[in-house]
């Protein structure tokens, strides 16, 4: 007995030795690790990009590897300015745009970009067989020609206003051509395009790393070698792993961690408006929201400052219309608050002779902030005689529940874009792809249409305030919050946030 | 030999039962790989574009048929939303999956033999009501909560180990094997509750048994009686408990995966099933229940190890 009393002890003693060794043999190992990984960005992504191709991209959270790894042919300040990127433009009639490239351009795997290169972008987001969603983005572009080795020219069948601004988001990055008929359908996985990072490793659900591009044409990026994306659905689980060193910059943290984490000194949180809508699609295609008198009542019921304070704890701000104070142009901040009326909205049912309570269902995705906003809207909406029944869906039957207009009401939000037009065209003219609630309009669609079509931006915000007046006038959806852009870094970590909410890390640097 | 080969002809219909049945639950939601792969933009000529691309507009059967005489021939395909094809996808995802099942398998069954031993042996006792305690933690904590409440603890209160990640072995094994400590800890104490109880409860049968009071009226130390004697011919059920946590395993912990954003195989598969990446679900579904029965199968080999009369019958 004694002999197993003695290895008993023998063992215990280890453990304890091996339990106080563990720790600093532990850190040890992290000292080492962090110095190697010194010039690597590494960064919390919402969600692993399903392509790294432009052309097929439809995920809002594909862009933060997307703007990085891939370079446009202009470029957009915060403010929404425009500059060359890859390109130069002038406009010597209202139907064409001619580009000039920048000389010695290549792309990562070394093929030249020169005009027959952006002329074979240009022609695979048009080609109807490709299938590209880029397509609708250029609106009347007819076509484009190599001019010059380093020119080419874009032609219109109709006045577009837009277009700058188009060639600075995804329509407007230039992929190789050369990797695109090499590749195939690996082109997906293992994208070459011509931006300041070029695609390193992707281990699907983990981790995709960029390396700096030595060939990018400002120069490679001083500060980091590499950028470092690791997908964390969990919006706690990126803020810890944020706190624990691990990360150094989070996209889209919590409204409710701001007022928390503006007191830890480690990290910062950075705030600004953003360029889209959060809103509800009314179905203006069958009862009860065909009359204009109900979707009226269901909006005047309905109070936009409770959310902003209940779900989105005081950030971003209630939103009367479709288009957000992040475009000062075209936002129009006299638009009136039309909600937390019940008594109009009783009123309203009254006239329509809608028997109460109206029943309707509101459709949202099961995410938690979705979810409760749709609850608010229920017990105000239930408080003005309707009967509100609320139906949860997975973000891919919203798109189906959408386009079939299987709904009454059911969420609608826009990640939005810099010209007004991409925020309205789309949602509100007839037959436009995104016009869900089936809102029908003819006087509005021709002057969306004219809106686009003049390059006057004075004019063109008078033509977008008349047009957002007539869309909430008529209720063809009901607008509820701008949500602000909220993410978060080491306070020693510098770098530029724009209201698109993309990551652009080139001159990110720490202090 | 002549059972292992029973075992797996017989797997071919359930496999061929699966595919089927996935396929139509597939179907049967609403929304396809090219709405959810072009979003809310797309607009309908993409789409038409597309769905004819991935022949989505075929009659359902057709498309099953065209999918499964492709498996046949040893293919998955590729997936519709990446690209990619479905064997490489599933290849990259099994080995962190494995590891990760096998490194919570050593931590649970670290924890809870032990425990479950203590615990029969000193029923009703502090020690029993302890682990009992902490078996009934580890049955009801989520993992989710669990596990960033590990990450609290051990990346940022004490910043010992990295909070998410994956390193494969090869690359750096000491590297590897610190990404893999919360994650195994996280899944093991879950897997560990259940054991250790399983362990208790045929522990505390079997000490009662008359060859325990044969073994401990000849003299023998009562460790050796517990250890030897008593757990041996504990271990049969849970062996089975064991095999099938392991079975699981094989499909994938999607909530520990994000938590700790692992590149396993269930999120792959969630991931699919969200986006209606059909070829995707049906290679997962296909591959995880293929390695669910082998692991079975494995378990009842065991048995025979652990228990000799298993063997002389045959």
């Amino acid at each position: 007995m004694n002999t197993v009393t003695d290895r008993g002890a023998l063992g215990r003693r280890t453990l304890l030795a091996g339990a106080v060794g563990l720790p600093a043999l532990l850190s040890a190992t992290r000292g080492m690790a962090q110095g190697a990984a010194a010039r690597t960005l590494s960064i919390g992504v919402v969600a692993d990009p399903v392509t790294l191709d432009p052309a097929f991209s439809g995920s809002f959270f594909e862009n933060q590897v997307l703007y990085n790894l891939h370079e446009t042919l202009l470029v957009a300040a915060p403010d929404g300015s425009i500059s060359p990127g890859l390109a130069s433009f002038t406009q010597p009639d209202p139907l064409t745009y001619v580009f000039t490239l920048k000389p010695n351009l290549t792309f990562h795997d070394g093929t030249v970009l020169d005009a027959a290169a952006a002329k074979a972008n240009i022609d695979r987001y048009l080609d109807p067989a490709v299938g590209s969603i880029r397509r609708s983005d250029f609106g009347p572009v007819s076509g484009v020609s190599v001019t010059a080795p380093l020119s080419f020219e874009i032609k219109l069948s109709a006045p577009y206003a837009p277009l700058p601004l188009v060639l600075t988001n995804r329509a407007g990055m230039m992929v190789s051509p050369t990797a695109v008929k090499a590749l195939g359908a690996d082109f997906a996985a293992r994208a070459v395009g011509c931006g300041p990072w070029k695609l390193a490793s992707w281990t699907k659900n983990s981790e995709l790393v960029l390396e700096k591009f030595d060939g990018y044409w400002q120069g490679a990026p001083a500060n980091f070698d590499r950028l470092l994306f690791r997908p964390l659905p969990d919006e706690t689980v990126r803020l810890a792993n944020l706190r624990s060193g691990t990360l150094q910059l989070i996209d889209a943290l919590p409204p409710q961690a701001v007022s928390g984490l503006a007191r830890e000194a480690a990290l910062r949180v950075s705030q600004m408006p953003s360029l889209g809508f959060n809103a509800f699609a009314f179905n203006c295609t069958r009862p009860p929201f065909n009359d204009v008198r109900v979707r009226q009542a269901f909006t005047a019921a309905v109070d936009p400052e409770v959310v902003q304070r209940v779900v989105y704890f005081n950030t971003g701000r209630p939103a009367h219309g479709p288009l957000s104070p992040a475009v000062p142009w075209a936002f129009d901040a006299s638009l009136p608050n039309r909600g937390n009326n019940p008594a109009r909205a009783q009123a309203l049912l009254k006239e329509a002779g809608a028997s109460a309570p109206v029943p309707v269902t509101i459709t949202v995705t099961n995410s938690p902030a979705m979810v409760r906003i749709a609850q608010i809207l229920q017990a105000q909406a239930g408080a003005a005689g309707f009967k509100v029944e609320l139906r949860q869906i997975d973000p891919t039957s919203l798109i189906t529940v959408l386009r079939q207009r299987d709904f009454d009401l059911c969420m609608a939000p826009w990640s939005g874009r810099y010209d007004p037009d991409g925020n309205m065209y789309a949602y509100f003219t007839q037959g436009g792809p995104n016009n869900f609630a089936g809102y029908d309009n003819a006087e509005l669609t021709a002057l969306l249409n004219r809106a686009r079509s003049l390059s006057d931006q004075g004019e063109r915000a008078a033509l977008y305030k008349k047009a957002q007046g007539m869309v909430t006038e008529d209720c063809a959806m009901l607008f509820v919050h701008f949500d602000a852009i909220i993410q978060a870094s080491q306070a020693k970590l510098q770098w530029t946030q724009y209201p698109d909410a993309v990551l652009r890390l080139y001159g990110a640097r720490m202090t | 030999m002549r059972m292992i080969a029973g075992r797996i002809l017989a797997l071919l219909p359930v496999l061929f039962g699966l595919c089927v049945l996935s396929f139509l639950l597939l179907a049967a939601v609403p929304g396809d790989p090219v709405t959810a792969m072009l979003g809310l933009e797309a607009d309908p000529i993409a789409i038409a574009a597309l769905r004819a691309r991935y022949a989505l507009d075929d009659p359902l059967p057709l498309r099953f048929l065209a999918w499964f005489w492709q498996v046949l021939q040893g293919d998955l395909g590729r997936s519709i939303q990446t690209g990619r094809p479905v064997t490489a996808m599933i290849g990259s995802a099994l080995l962190p999956t494995l590891q990760l099942a096998l490194a919570a398998l050593v931590v649970s069954l670290l924890i809870a033999i032990p425990a479950g031993v203590v615990a029969a042996t000193r029923r009703n006792g502090p020690s029993d009501f302890a682990a009992s305690l902490i078996a009934l933690c580890g049955l009801s904590l989520p993992s989710f909560w669990l596990g960033i409440l590990l990450i609290m603890g051990f990346s940022i209160a004490l910043p010992l180990l990295p909070s998410s990640g994956h390193v494969p072995f090869l690359a750096d094994p000491w590297e590897a094997l610190r990404h893999l400590a919360l994650p195994a800890l996280t899944l093991g104490a879950a897997m560990a509750a259940a054991t250790m109880r399983m362990t208790r409860a045929t522990m505390i049968e079997i000490l009662s048994a008359d060859y325990i009071r044969t073994a401990r009226a000849k003299g023998l130390p009562g460790r050796r009686v517990v250890w030897r004697h008593a757990l041996r011919n504990a271990l049969m059920p849970v062996v089975t408990l064991v095999g099938l946590q392991l079975g699981q395993l094989m499909g994938g912990v999607v909530v520990t995966e994000s938590v700790f954003s692992w590149p396993g195989i269930g999120k792959l598969t969630v991931d699919a099933i969200f986006a209606r990446d059909f070829p995707v679900v049906q290679g997962t579904i296909l591959v995880t229940a293929t390695l669910f029965v082998l692991i079975n199968l494995g378990t009842d080999l065991l048995y025979t190890v652990l228990d000799p009369r298993l063997r002389s019958r045959r």
